[in-house]
């Protein structure tokens, strides 16, 4: 027997006092681990659903209130009406001379159905003359609607024609695991495999509005290509996309990539080529920041959440911490008493308070990775959301100010009591 | 080897002083047994304190081995009731989640095998050899108290307070634990100061101390 007062000794003399203490921080400790790994989740996927932006630059058409009026459909009915007032005056030589003019303002306006947003040919062409770029693609983009755990969001799909296709699957270092690129004139489409199974589909899949409302297709598209790789991607047709009746040209814009190191200077280039034409830009320090401002909210509460979670385990332990000082108060005051030296009393405290919340720690860590490895397995994986398990600023910079807390309140007020410990007065009680 | 002079202990009650040690001078020799009596609140367990160290005197001296108490620091202090005193008080104080033996070898100073196997040594001298492995709610109340006997002599201390070891005890059993100290005073050469009010436990000491209200008599 090396030393009867040994913290071991005492811990397994003391179970029914130890584990309900082990027990509690343990659990708030997994909780806090499980609540923390699911936001960082959150913010995880979402960084993968867009990673696309850290390569390109999307030039997109800036939704104004002009631009609605300006609309060629509405345009085209406005010509429509002149054309059947004129027709009623059809007995004049001059009234047939209307009816021509008319007919021909309408022709006019219904080509201007299928073109672009103006201006965007003129970007496009300034655009493929800027030093510092290595694609430039005109983009019939779209968004298929997809869960993040933490919320729905809208995936990108880049309206490309095939060669531009394969140069975004290169760019990104992605490729086909099954099926084909999407044809030109088809509705059809290729996602990576994480949507997909976000999406539960697979080849053969349907995808569109009239299956998930917050898909922004005009028609139900047909998975036929399963991509793989680094980066999530979504590619559609550029022909079918802008011929389609549908297709809202505010959606057509272009994609351009910077060369490595040269992002900031296309992004400023771009700025200036814009000027004051009703196009904004999307690039990856944008997108981030939106998502960062979206997860900043439920940042801030699990925050709260965790402080609050520390104060009340501080105060309950502490609690509890006192109510065993008071129950070995005759232990302590014996030890005093025959001259046991009172920071070594101290120190004893300390150490049993210091393997008690080390040991609850470790197992509400590891209970933690237990319940979120088999959490990634069972749901997240399989709908496309991202898990680190292992996220050592979750396990470690989170978690740990719950035992520092735990412990410092707990053995502060035990400490503080011990120093002023009379042996006397416990030697002299009599009960 | 103890020897006090002029110790007094005055307690503050509201703006009155208690004199509960007032000008006490006495020694305790090696090899002695010393017995302290009197009536309850006449200052004798007061004294004991001061004289082991479990308290500083208001005025007065006390020396062991030449070393002045009021020139030792608290941790030095502490260190002298460690290693050289051995305590008894009219509770047990056993420690409830540690066993016969290893509530014997919390006394010891040096916790090793060998201080583990002088305790079982002991607790076979005062008849719980067959107990070693009992926790002290497993154990009588005389048991208990023999085996805190144990505890205080277990590092071979040059002197054994007992402050009332026999109060919450039965005649015999308290005759028996007084023995048990005066074999150890015989066996080790300790010296043993008992308190008491029971004149009857002292049968066996060298000198008797009679105290009241704070004083010893002129003669004692």
């Amino acid at each position: 027997m090396r030393n009867p007062l040994s913290l071991w000794r005492f811990f397994l003399r003391n179970k029914r006092k130890v584990i309900p203490v082990v027990g509690i921080l343990a659990l708030a400790i997994l909780g806090v681990v499980v609540t923390d790994s699911l936001l960082a989740s959150a913010r995880q996927t979402a960084y993968a659903t867009y990673g696309s932006y850290q390569k390109l630059i999307l030039v997109a058409p800036r939704a104004t209130r002009d631009q609605d009026l300006s609309n060629p459909l509405q345009d085209s009915l406005t010509r429509l009406s002149d054309v059947q007032t004129k027709a009623n005056q059809l007995n004049t030589p001059a009234g047939v001379a209307s009816l021509k003019s008319g007919l021909d303002g309408l022709a006019a306006s219904l080509n201007s159905i299928s073109q672009p947003q103006s201006g965007l040919d003129s970007l496009l062409a300034t655009a493929q003359k800027m030093p510092g770029t290595t694609l430039v693609q005109r983009d019939a983009y779209s968004n298929l609607d997809i869960n993040l755990f933490a919320g729905d969001a809208q995936f990108d799909l880049y309206g490309l024609d095939r060669p531009g296709m394969i140069s975004l699957l290169n760019l990104y270092g992605d490729h086909l695991l099954a099926g084909r690129l999407p044809s030109a004139n088809a509705n059809e489409v290729a996602i990576s495999e994480e949507i997909a199974r976000s999406r539960k589909v697979w080849i053969g899949g349907k995808v569109g509005n009239t299956i998930d409302e917050l898909d922004r297709l005009p028609d139900v598209f047909t998975v036929v290509g399963i991509i793989r790789g680094p980066t999530r991607l979504g590619l559609i047709p550029l022909e079918y996309m802008t011929q389609h009746y549908l297709f809202e040209r505010r959606y057509q814009g272009l994609v351009v990539v910077p060369q490595p190191g040269h992002e900031t200077q296309v992004h400023d280039a771009l700025v200036r080529a814009i000027g004051k034409q009703p196009f904004r830009i999307f690039d990856y320090p944008y997108i981030k920041a939106k998502i960062d401002s979206l997860i900043e909210n439920l940042d801030t509460i699990n925050r709260f959440l965790i402080l609050l979670v520390t104060v009340v385990l501080s105060l309950v332990v502490g609690l509890l911490n006192n109510l065993f000082f008071r129950q070995r108060m005759n232990e302590f005051g014996l030890l005093a008493g025959i001259g046991y030296n009172r920071w070594r009393l101290v120190l004893r405290v300390a150490t049993e308070s210091l393997a008690v919340t080390v040991i609850s720690w470790i197992i509400g860590v590891a209970l933690g990775v237990a319940v979120l490895t088999w959490f990634n397995n069972v749901f997240m994986l399989p709908h496309g959301l991202l898990m680190n398990v292992f996220d050592w600023n979750v396990l470690l910079v989170h978690t740990l100010p719950i035992p520092v807390m735990v412990f410092l309140f707990g053995m502060g007020t035990v400490a503080w009591q011990l120093m002023r410990l009379d042996p006397i007065s416990i030697i002299e009680r009599r009960d | 080897m103890l020897r006090a002079r002029d110790l007094v202990l005055d307690y503050r009650s509201g703006s009155s002083v208690v004199h509960a040690v007032d000008a006490v001078s006495m020694e305790v020799g090696r090899d002695s047994f010393v017995g302290l009596i009197g009536p309850s609140g006449s200052g004798k367990s007061s004294l004991m304190y001061l004289l082991s160290g479990l308290k500083r005197p208001t005025r007065g001296h006390v020396t062991f081995d030449n070393h002045e108490y009021s020139e030792l620091s608290t941790a030095e202090l502490m260190r002298l009731r460690r290693e050289r005193y051995g305590f008894v008080f009219q509770q047990h104080f056993l420690i409830n989640y540690l066993t016969a033996t290893e509530n014997v070898v919390v006394g010891a100073v040096e916790r090793n095998g060998q201080s583990a196997a002088y305790a079982q040594e002991l607790l076979g001298r005062v008849g719980l050899g067959d107990k070693l492995r009992k926790r002290p709610y497993e154990l009588s109340i005389g048991e208990r108290q023999r085996v805190a006997v144990a505890r205080a002599l277990v590092h071979r201390p040059a002197i054994v307070f007992a402050d009332e070891p026999t109060a919450s005890l039965d005649q015999s059993t308290g005759h028996e634990v007084i023995n048990l100290l005066a074999e150890y005073r015989q066996q080790e050469g300790g010296s043993v100061v008992v308190v008491t009010h029971d004149s009857e436990m002292l049968t066996g000491a060298d000198h008797v101390v009679q105290m009241r209200d704070g004083r010893l008599p002129p003669s004692g």
